[in-house]
C-alpha cells in the first residue's frame, strides 16, 4: 500500500514530520477548539441565552469540533497549514473573546 | 505525493489504533462491568444482600438515632435512599475523630452493616472505567480523554476506509484464516454497533465537560474564582448556609421529605442531606430520584430544618437538561432491566471490535515483520495478550480474592480493600509477563500458547469465584434463584457463562494449532486435495 509522505518540507525527516503534526493536531488543536469554544459561549450568551445554557451548549459542541479538526489536521497535506490555521484562528478567537469582554463593559 | 484522504484516514486508524487500543479495551471493559456495579457491590459483599423492602424507610426511625450517636459531630449527614437494585440505606458523616465514613444500613431494622473491605463494582470497577485509578494530576481523566477523542476519531476513519459498509455488514467467515475472520468480526462489531460506540464515547466526555472544557465559563463569566463559583451555582444550583453556633431542632425528615415530593410532581426523594444537625442554622437538603428518567435531574429542595420552610428550590435550566439527558444515556441509572443487558452486550461487542481490530493488525503484520526482522508484532502482541485476556484474568483473579480473604485482613499497612486492589493489579502485570514468557517464536505463528493458557486462567477463576460464593456465603445458585435474588444469581450465572466461553476459546486456540490449515498459506498456493480429519491428531 503506498503511505502517504506526510512531510513538514521535502527536506526533513519523517519522524520529526509525524512528531509535528502529532504536536499540532493533539495538544496545540485543542487548545484552539477550547479557545474557540470558549469564544462561542460568549457570543451565545451575548445573544440572549441565560449563560451557563450558552456555556454548556458551547461546551458539548466543543467535542464534536475537536473531532472535526483532528480528521482534517491528520488529512491536511500540509503540516504547516495545520499551525497556521490553529495559531491564527486561535489568537483572533482569544482576540474577540477580550473585545467582547470590553464591549460588555 | 499520491496522498489521499482514505489513505491518511486508513493510517490514522491503524496508529491510534495500535496505540490506544489497550487503554480503550480496558475503559470499554471496566465500563461493560460498570453496568451491573451495584450487582458486583451486592455479590462481593454478602452482608448486603438484604431483602427489598415493600416501601420507603422510616428515616425518622432508623437514620434519626444516628445523628445523635456516631454521627454526633458531623457538620454533614448524607442519606441515599434504597433503590431498585440497592437494599440498603448508605449513610454518609464525619465519624468522632473527623473521618469521613460511609456506612450501609439495613433501612427495616436500622442497624448498621459490617464494613465489608471491599471496594467492588462502584468503588472499584467504576472509577477505573473514568479515569483508571490514576489520580495524580488527574492523569487517568486526561488518558482517558484523549483515548476517547481517538475512540471517535477511530470510529470516522473506520467508516472512511471502509469500502462497501453495508455489504461486509452481512459477511462474517469465522472458519477462513485468522486474518479474514478478525477482520469481519471486527467490521461486523463496528458496524452493528456503530451508533452505540459513537454516542456512548460521546457522551462520556459530555459528562466530564467541566474537566475538559475548564474555562469554557470564561467567556460568558469572566475570569477569577467568583466568576467559576456563579457558573457552578447557575448550572447546577448551589444553596450554603453557614452554621449559628447555637443549637437548634431537627423536624421529622419523613415530613420534608413529604413535602419535597409534592413540590415535585411525580417525583420521589432519592437523596437527603442534613447540614448542620442541631444548629439552629441548620437545613435538609431533598434531592430527586431519576430512576425513572433518562435525565440525571438536578431537582433540589432545601428545608430549613426547625421550621421546614422551603429556603431554595432549584431545576436545572434547559439545556443543562439536555447535558444531564445525555449523561444519562452513558450513566443508565433509570430502571429498565432489558436496556440495561443491551448496553451491556454492546459495551462487550465493543470490546470484542477493539480485540479484533488488534488481532487483524497482527495478523496482516506477522509475515512481513518476520521477514524483515521487526520487533512490531513481537511487542504487539504482547500487548494484546496482556490487555485482552490479562485484564480480564485479573477481573476473575479480584472476584475469587474477594471470596478468600477474611473480614479484617490487613497487610503491610494496606486495607482488606486494597489488598483485594492489589491482587488484580498483581495478576494483570503477571498475565503480561505470562503473555511475554509465552510469545510466539518465531513470529511467523500466533501466540497460541499465551491466549490458550489465559483463556483456561478465565474459565478457572471464573468458575472458582462461583464455588467461592457458594462455599463462603452459603448462597449458591438453588438458592438465590429460589429467593429471587437474580442479582446475586445474575452475576454467578454470567461467570459460568464466561467461564464456558473462555473454555470454549480455549479449545479453539487449541484446535487451530493442531491443525495444518493453521499456517498461513503465501497467496497463490493451492490447499490440499484430501483434508486431513481430527483424528488423525494424537
Amino acid at each position: 500500500m503506498h503511505r502517504p509522505r506526510w512531510t513538514f518540507s521535502r527536506w526533513e525527516p519523517r519522524s520529526f514530520s509525524i512528531a509535528a503534526r502529532l504536536a499540532g493536531a493533539v495538544p496545540l488543536g485543542y487548545a484552539f477548539i477550547s479557545v474557540l469554544a470558549t469564544l462561542l459561549g460568549a457570543i451565545v450568551s451575548a445573544m440572549g441565552v441565560a449563560k451557563a445554557d450558552a456555556v454548556v451548549l458551547c461546551g458539548m459542541t466543543g467535542f464534536v469540533m475537536y473531532l472535526v479538526w483532528l480528521i482534517w489536521a491528520f488529512s491536511a497535506r500540509s503540516v504547516a497549514l495545520v499551525y497556521i490555521v490553529a495559531l491564527v484562528a486561535g489568537s483572533v478567537s482569544a482576540g474577540l473573546i477580550w473585545l467582547l469582554h470590553m464591549l460588555a463593559g | 505525493m499520491g496522498h489521499s484522504f482514505r489513505k491518511s484516514m486508513a493510517l490514522l486508524h491503524t496508529w491510534a489504533g495500535v496505540i490506544l487500543g489497550s487503554v480503550l479495551f480496558a475503559i470499554f471493559w471496566m465500563g461493560s462491568l460498570s453496568v451491573f456495579d451495584r450487582e458486583f457491590d451486592r455479590w462481593m459483599q454478602p452482608q448486603t444482600r438484604l431483602a427489598f423492602s415493600e416501601g420507603p424507610p422510616s428515616l425518622d426511625d432508623v437514620v434519626a438515632p444516628v445523628l445523635k450517636s456516631v454521627a454526633a459531630a458531623s457538620p454533614q449527614l448524607l442519606v441515599r435512599l434504597p433503590t431498585e437494585r440497592v437494599a440498603h440505606l448508605q449513610l454518609a458523616y464525619r465519624d468522632a475523630d473527623g473521618q469521613f465514613v460511609t456506612r450501609a444500613m439495613d433501612p427495616r431494622s436500622g442497624r448498621f452493616v459490617d464494613d465489608q473491605g471491599s471496594f467492588s463494582g462502584t468503588g472499584f470497577f467504576f472509577p477505573f472505567h473514568f479515569r483508571l485509578h490514576l489520580n495524580w494530576l488527574g492523569l487517568g481523566y486526561w488518558l482517558v480523554g484523549l483515548a476517547s477523542m481517538a475512540m471517535l476519531v477511530l470510529l470516522v476513519s473506520g467508516v472512511v476506509i471502509h469500502k462497501k459498509v453495508f455489504s461486509d455488514f452481512f459477511l462474517f467467515r469465522p472458519k477462513k484464516q485468522l486474518q479474514r475472520a478478525a477482520l469481519d468480526l471486527h467490521n461486523l462489531t463496528g458496524v452493528l454497533g456503530l451508533p452505540f460506540h459513537f454516542l456512548i464515547t460521546l457522551s462520556g466526555l459530555i459528562i466530564f465537560m467541566q474537566v475538559y472544557f475548564p474555562f469554557a465559563h470564561l467567556g460568558a463569566f469572566g475570569v477569577g474564582p467568583a466568576a467559576s463559583v456563579a457558573f457552578q451555582k447557575e448550572a447546577t444550583g448551589r444553596y450554603a448556609r453557614p452554621p449559628s453556633g447555637t443549637p437548634g431542632a431537627l423536624m421529622s425528615l419523613d415530613a420534608l421529605i413529604a413535602k419535597a415530593e409534592h413540590i415535585w410532581p411525580g417525583g420521589t426523594a432519592s437523596l437527603v442531606r442534613v447540614w448542620h444537625p442541631g444548629d439552629a442554622n441548620g437545613y435538609v437538603e431533598v434531592r430527586r430520584s431519576y430512576a425513572q428518567d433518562v435525565t440525571m435531574n438536578l431537582d433540589q429542595v432545601y428545608f430549613d430544618a426547625g421550621t421546614g420552610a422551603v429556603l431554595h428550590r432549584f431545576e436545572a435550566s434547559p439545556i443543562m437538561g439536555i447535558q444531564r439527558f445525555i449523561s444519562g444515556m452513558h450513566f443508565i441509572q433509570f430502571d429498565h432491566w432489558g436496556l440495561r443487558w443491551l448496553y451491556f452486550f454492546a459495551g462487550l461487542s465493543g470490546c470484542v471490535m477493539i480485540a479484533t481490530g488488534f488481532l487483524f493488525w497482527l495478523e496482516s503484520r506477522r509475515a512481513s515483520h518476520a521477514k524483515r526482522g521487526l520487533a512490531g508484532v513481537r511487542i504487539v502482541e504482547a500487548l494484546t495478550v496482556g490487555s485482552v485476556t490479562g485484564i480480564l484474568c485479573a477481573t476473575a483473579a479480584y472476584l475469587v480474592v474477594n471470596r478468600m480473604l477474611p473480614c479484617d485482613a490487613t497487610f503491610a499497612g494496606q486495607s482488606r480493600a486494597e489488598l483485594e486492589v492489589w491482587v488484580f493489579y498483581c495478576a494483570w502485570l503477571s498475565t503480561w509477563m505470562h503473555a511475554m514468557w509465552r510469545r510466539a517464536d518465531p513470529i511467523s505463528q500466533p501466540a497460541r500458547k499465551a491466549w490458550r493458557e489465559q483463556c483456561w486462567a478465565i474459565a478457572v477463576l471464573a468458575l472458582l469465584a462461583v464455588v467461592l460464593n457458594s462455599v463462603t456465603t452459603g448462597d449458591h445458585l438453588f438458592r438465590t434463584l429460589a429467593r429471587g435474588d437474580w442479582q446475586v444469581a445474575g452475576v454467578d450465572l454470567m461467570l459460568l457463562l464466561c467461564a464456558a466461553v473462555s473454555a470454549w476459546a480455549a479449545r479453539r486456540v487449541t484446535r487451530l494449532s493442531r491443525s495444518p490449515n493453521s499456517a498461513r498459506r503465501p497467496a497463490g498456493e493451492s490447499r490440499p486435495a484430501v483434508k486431513p480429519s481430527e483424528t488423525s491428531h494424537a
